[in-house]
């Protein structure tokens, strides 16, 4: 445990629930909705399990050029109401946000709007209860909407990105309030996304993603693994929705597969890697679709597509390495796909807990 | 280097707040009316017409 002082102004405020809220909200740092005052004996109970120097920096976050330290964060996630045992969960977010892929800067200051998601891997998503099952998406647990609060606070306050000032959406998401679940690993026919990725299983893995839109794809209908992937194939392929536009920047797609409809695809043959192949092959557009509308005119196409062929059919993504695959959600036959923003990688970081 | 930044009006808030955040807060903004993105190429010409003299001073004016 280290001695250092918290290096932050203590403000002293009228000892009153709504003196406290509207100053918080005068001086800009909040989402809106009321925030629990970030005392000092609070914030060190945040940095305490973590059991590091609250001075320690994770970097600089852009567009407001802001040191991220742990004190910083802590203090955020006070503000959010996250559990000390959240902690480690969303130091992960933050610093899998700082990776230069994720261009911070750029996906929460565009016009485009996207919101952080960060989707949960490993053993701690089951102790920290953060809901991968019925509802996910949704409000009811605190793990998922005080970490995915969390975060977007330290880029509000940290990054600088208000809107109207340096946040230029032009719409947002209500996804910018909180956007966090699990893979629903013990529903899921596949192995997890961390193990996936080469990580041991008692890892625990934050995956971030910026995301643009949900759409959700409802099949009930269909009778095998394959026709309910084709289904989705077929919701992809949407007229404005601008990955198609993006390939060359690295445009990425996250499909989240309700567990009804990954266990009948598992039951067709289907890996979360023929999965990718088969979204690469088979949700392309072609040009003349594409062409004079919508993002054409800042379209980013690798040399390989054919601009002169009116048929060229352009993929969603340029590998399919760049869809992502995870299984969420409860009963029902509801699966979505994940509109991403273009100009943003999708990364990942291990929660590292204190030992 | 002489530098100057040119933006539509639509981010000059977020170009004056980039630009403290960096220290130069007096950074050379030359402000184009908004929006741009729909403007066909013709209006595009034209504009770069218009504001070509004042970037290109205040690139000689260090």
């Amino acid at each position: 445990m280290t001695t250092s002082s918290l290096r932050s102004r203590r403000i002293a405020v009228p000892d009153a629930f709504a003196a406290i809220q509207d100053y918080y909200e005068a001086q800009g740092w909040t989402d809106g909705l009321p925030v629990v005052p970030a005392t000092e004996d609070l914030v060190w109970e945040m940095l305490g399990t973590f059991g590091r120097d609250p001075t320690q920096s994770l970097g600089v976050i852009q567009p407001r050029n802001a040191s991220v330290t742990l004190e910083k964060i802590a203090i955020n996630a006070v503000m959010a109401g996250c559990r000390p045992e959240h902690f480690p969960v969303v130091v992960a977010a933050v610093r899998a946000i700082l990776q230069p892929a994720f261009n911070v800067a750029g996906c929460q200051a565009t016009t485009g709007g996207a919101a952080p998601v960060i989707i949960v891997n490993g053993p701690l998503a089951t102790q920290l209860s953060i809901n991968g099952d019925a509802g996910c998406f949704g409000p009811g647990y605190r793990a998922n909407a005080a970490i995915g609060r969390a975060l977007r606070l330290v880029i509000r306050n940290l990054a600088g990105l208000i809107p109207g000032e340096m946040d230029k959406a032009t719409l947002a998401t209500p996804g910018r309030y909180s956007f966090c679940f699990a893979e629903n690993e013990a529903r899921s026919p596949w192995e997890p996304r961390h193990v996936e990725l080469g990580f041991a299983a008692s890892a625990s893995l934050v995956t971030l993603t910026a995301v643009r839109a949900v759409y959700p794809v409802m099949e009930t209908t269909v009778a095998t693994g394959r026709e309910i992937l084709q289904t989705l194939v077929e919701s992809i392929k949407t007229v404005g929705f601008a990955n198609y536009y993006q390939i060359g920047t690295g445009a990425q797609l996250t499909l989240v597969l309700c567990p009804e409809h990954a266990v009948e695809m598992a039951a067709a043959g289907l890996t979360k890697a023929d999965i990718r192949a088969y979204i690469f092959q088979e949700a392309r557009m072609p040009l003349r679709r594409l062409k004079g509308i919508a993002h054409y005119g800042n379209r980013n196409w690798p040399s390989w597509i054919d601009e002169n062929d009116p048929e060229t059919l352009v993929p969603v993504v340029r590998c399919a390495d760049d869809v992502v695959v995870v299984v969420a959600g409860g009963d029902g036959r509801h699966s979505a796909w994940l509109a991403g923003w273009g100009v943003t990688r999708v990364v990942t970081e291990e929660i590292t807990t204190p030992s | 280097m002489p530098s100057v930044s040119v933006i539509t009006s639509a981010f000059t808030r977020a170009a004056q707040a980039r630009a403290a955040s960096l220290g130069m807060p007096s950074v050379r903004l030359v402000v184009l009316p908004s929006p741009l993105a729909s403007r066909s190429v013709t209006e595009v010409q034209r504009l770069a017409q218009v504001y070509a003299p004042e970037i290109i001073g205040l690139l000689s004016h260090s």
